[in-house]
C-alpha cells in the first residue's frame, strides 16, 4: 500500500534531486496550474505530470488508488455543477434537468486540477526522504528569520509531522490487520461493516498518536531540546548541475504554459 | 485434518527496491490440539509466518493448508472470512487494538461482526471473560482504565469470543511481569487441555517454552531450521539459550546426579531427587 506521503525507495533522477529544487519546482508548477484555465494548457501540464510520475517510478505503484479516492468527490461535484451551472449550450436533458456544457467543463477542470495537485504533492513526498524534506523547508525559510518568523519551530513541527506519516501508516496497517482478525472486512465489507471498522481503526490510532506525542515531547525535553539555541546540522544540502538543469526545465514548462494560456 | 505449510515464501514490497524475502521456502506441519512455540531471533519472520495462518497475508508462493482450507496467492477474497473465524489471531501488544467504551462491548465486537445475535454474543462474551479470568465486575469498566495485563486479557477474550479452533498468539508475554507470564501460560494450557484448542505461540522465552509447550519450531532468516518436540529439541540443540531448568540439570549431572529428560520444572527435578533418595 502506498500512502500519500510515504517515501518510495528508488534511485531515479527525481529521488536524487535536492529537496529545495523539488520544493521550488512544486511551487512553480502549482502556480502554473492555478494561473491557467484553458483545456489545452491543462492537457499539456497533465502530460508533464504523468511523465514525471513515470520517471520517478511511482506511477505503477498505487497512485491509482489515490485517484480512485477522487472519483466519489468528482461525482459529487458533477451533480452540484449540473444543478447549479446553467451557462453554455445545452448538451442533453435528463428528466427535467438540462445539462449545460459549462457544468461539464467546470467539473473536468476542477478534476484535472485536483489530479495534478495531488500527483505533484505525492511526487514530492514519494521521492524525498522526510528528513531531507524538512531540512529543505528549513533552509528555504531561513531568510524569514529576519522578520522574527519562528523558522526553527515551524521546521520542527513540519519534520515531526512528516516523520510520523509513515509511522501512523504502519500503525494503521497493523490495527487494520488486528480488526480484520476480528471479522471486519475493510476491502469488500458492507457499508455499515466498513463504518464499524473505521471506528475500530481510528480510536486506537488516536490513542496511540497521543501516547506517541507525549512520549516524544518527554524524550526531547529530558535531552534538553530547545529551539532557541543555535543547532548544527548532520546533513548538509548541496545543489549540483542536475538541480539547475531541472529548474531550467521546470521554468521552461512554466513559460510554455503561460504562452499557451495568454499569447495564443 | 491438519495444519501444514508447504514451500511458502513471502516477499514484502515486492514491487520496489526495498523488496525483502521474509519467508524462504517454509515447510512445516503443526500438530493439532498441542501447544507449539515458534522461536527465533527478532526479524526472522515469525510474525510474517503467523499472519499466513489466518490469511492476513497470502503466500507469494507455496500453500498453507488448514483442514479443508487451502490458501495460496490466488485464493479468493470471500473464502478467507471463514478461515479467519476458525483461526483466531492475537497480535503482539494486542491491547492497542481496544477501542470500545466498555470491556463488554469490545469483546462483543468480534462475534457481532460474524453475525451473532445479542443473546449469543452475551453468552460468548461471558464465556470468554471467564476463560481469561476477568470476573463480572469488569463488564462495564472502560477499556482505557485497565492495567496493561488486564487490557491484554480483554484483547485475548475478544478473539476467544469468536470461538476459534486454533489460537495463535504473537509474543503474548512480552511486557508482562513473571507472574503475569505464568498466568498467561496457564490460561493457554487450560484452553488446550479443557477446550480442545490448538495453540501456536510466538515467544522468546525458552524457559516458558520448555515448561509449558509440546512442540518447537526454530526459525532463522526466513527459514525453519529445526522442528521437534520440546524435550528432544532442547536435548539436541546446543545453539539456543538453554532453559534454566536444563542448565540446572546439567550442573547436577556434573555432580553425578542424573535427572530424566521428563522433569521440566525445578519442582519436578526436586521430586525426582527425592524419589531417588527414597529408593
Ligand atoms: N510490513 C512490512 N514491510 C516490509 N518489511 C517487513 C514488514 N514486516 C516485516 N518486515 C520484515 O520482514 C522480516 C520479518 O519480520 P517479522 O515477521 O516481523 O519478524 P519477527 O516477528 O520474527 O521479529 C524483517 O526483516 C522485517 O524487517
Ligand atoms: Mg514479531
Amino acid at each position: 500500500m502506498t500512502v500519500l506521503g510515504k517515501y518510495t525507495h528508488y534511485n531515479t533522477l527525481l529521488h536524487r534531486l535536492d529537496p529545495r529544487t523539488k520544493l521550488l519546482s512544486l511551487i512553480i508548477m502549482v502556480v502554473a496550474i492555478l494561473a491557467t484555465t484553458k483545456l489545452s494548457v491543462y492537457l499539456f501540464l497533465i502530460v508533464i505530470v504523468f511523465i514525471a510520475l513515470i520517471t520517478a517510478k511511482i506511477f505503477r505503484n498505487s497512485i491509482i488508488n489515490i485517484y480512485k479516492s477522487l472519483v466519489f468527490m468528482g461525482l459529487m461535484l458533477l451533480v452540484f455543477n449540473v444543478v447549479l451551472i446553467k451557462t453554455g449550450t445545452v448538451l442533453f436533458v435528463i428528466g427535467n434537468i438540462s445539462v449545460h456544457q459549462n457544468a461539464i467543463m467546470q467539473t473536468v477542470f476542477v478534476w484535472m486540477r485536483l489530479i495534478m495537485l495531488l500527483s505533484l504533492s505525492t511526487l514530492l513526498t514519494a521521492t524525498t526522504k522526510p528528513l531531507d524534506l524538512s531540512l529543505g523547508l528549513e533552509k528555504s525559510m531561513e531568510p524569514l528569520k529576519k522578520w522574527h518568523v519562528p523558522v526553527n519551530e515551524i521546521a520542527l513541527i513540519i519534520s515531526i509531522s512528516l516523520r510520523f506519516i509513515p509511522v501512523f501508516a504502519t500503525e494503521a496497517q497493523k490495527i487494520m490487520k488486528a480488526q480484520t482478525a476480528r471479522g471486519i472486512d475493510f476491502e469488500k465489507g458492507k457499508l455499515n461493516e466498513k463504518m464499524r471498522g473505521i471506528v475500530a481503526l481510528l480510536v486506537p490510532l488516536f490513542v496511540s498518536a497521543f501516547q506517541k506525542a507525549t512520549d516524544l515531547a518527554n524524550a526531547m525535553e529530558v535531552r534538553g531540546y530547545s529551539t532557541t539555541k543555535p543547532r548544527t546540522k548532520y546533513r548538509v544540502l548541496k545543489m549540483n548541475k542536475n538541480d539547475f538543469a531541472f529548474l531550467m526545465l521546470v521554468l521552461l514548462i512554466f513559460i510554455t504554459a503561460l504562452v499557451l494560456q495568454y499569447a495564443l | 485434518m491438519s495444519i501444514s505449510i508447504n514451500h511458502v515464501s513471502y516477499v514484502y514490497d515486492s514491487e520496489t527496491e526495498l523488496k525483502w524475502k521474509a519467508l524462504d521456502d517454509i515447510n512445516v506441519a503443526i500438530t493439532k490440539f498441542k501447544m507449539t512455540a515458534i522461536i527465533g531471533k527478532t526479524g526472522c519472520g515469525k510474525t510474517t509466518l503467523m499472519q499466513h495462518l489466518n490469511a492476513l497475508l497470502k503466500p507469494t508462493s507455496g500453500e498453507v493448508i488448514i483442514d479443508d482450507f487451502v490458501l495460496t496467492k490466488t485464493s479468493k477474497h470471500h473464502t478467507l472470512k471463514p478461515l479467519r473465524k476458525k483461526v483466531g489471531l492475537v497480535f503482539q501488544f494486542s491491547e492497542s487494538q481496544l477501542f470500545e467504551e466498555t470491556v463488554f462491548k469490545d469483546i462483543a465486537f468480534g462475534p457481532k461482526n460474524y453475525g451473532a445475535t445479542d443473546e449469543e454474543t452475551a453468552i460468548k462474551v461471558h464465556q470468554a471473560m471467564q476463560l481469561v479470568g476477568l470476573d463480572e465486575s469488569y463488564i462495564h469498566r472502560s477499556c482505557f482504565q485497565l492495567s496493561g495485563g488486564e487490557k491484554r486479557r480483554v484483547a485475548i477474550a475478544g478473539i476467544l469470543a469468536l470461538d476459534p479452533e486454533i489460537l495463535i498468539l504473537d509474543e503474548p508475554t512480552a511486557g508482562l511481569d513473571p507472574q503475569g507470564s505464568i498466568e498467561m501460560m496457564q490460561l493457554l494450557l487450560n484452553l488446550k487441555n479443557h477446550h480442545n484448542k490448538t495453540i501456536i505461540v510466538v515467544t522468546h522465552d525458552n524457559d516458558l517454552v520448555y515448561t509449558y509447550f509440546d512442540d518447537v519450531i526454530l526459525m532463522d532468516q526466513g527459514k525453519v531450521i529445526a522442528q521437534n518436540n520440546v524435550l528432544d529439541f532442547f536435548e539436541d540443540n546446543q545453539a539456543v539459550v538453554l532453559p534454566q531448568v536444563i542448565q540446572f540439570k546439567q550442573l547436577l549431572l556434573k555432580k553425578g546426579v542424573h535427572i530424566s529428560k521428563y522433569a521440566r520444572t525445578i519442582k519436578e527435578v526436586l521430586e525426582e531427587i527425592k524419589n531417588d533418595r527414597i529408593r
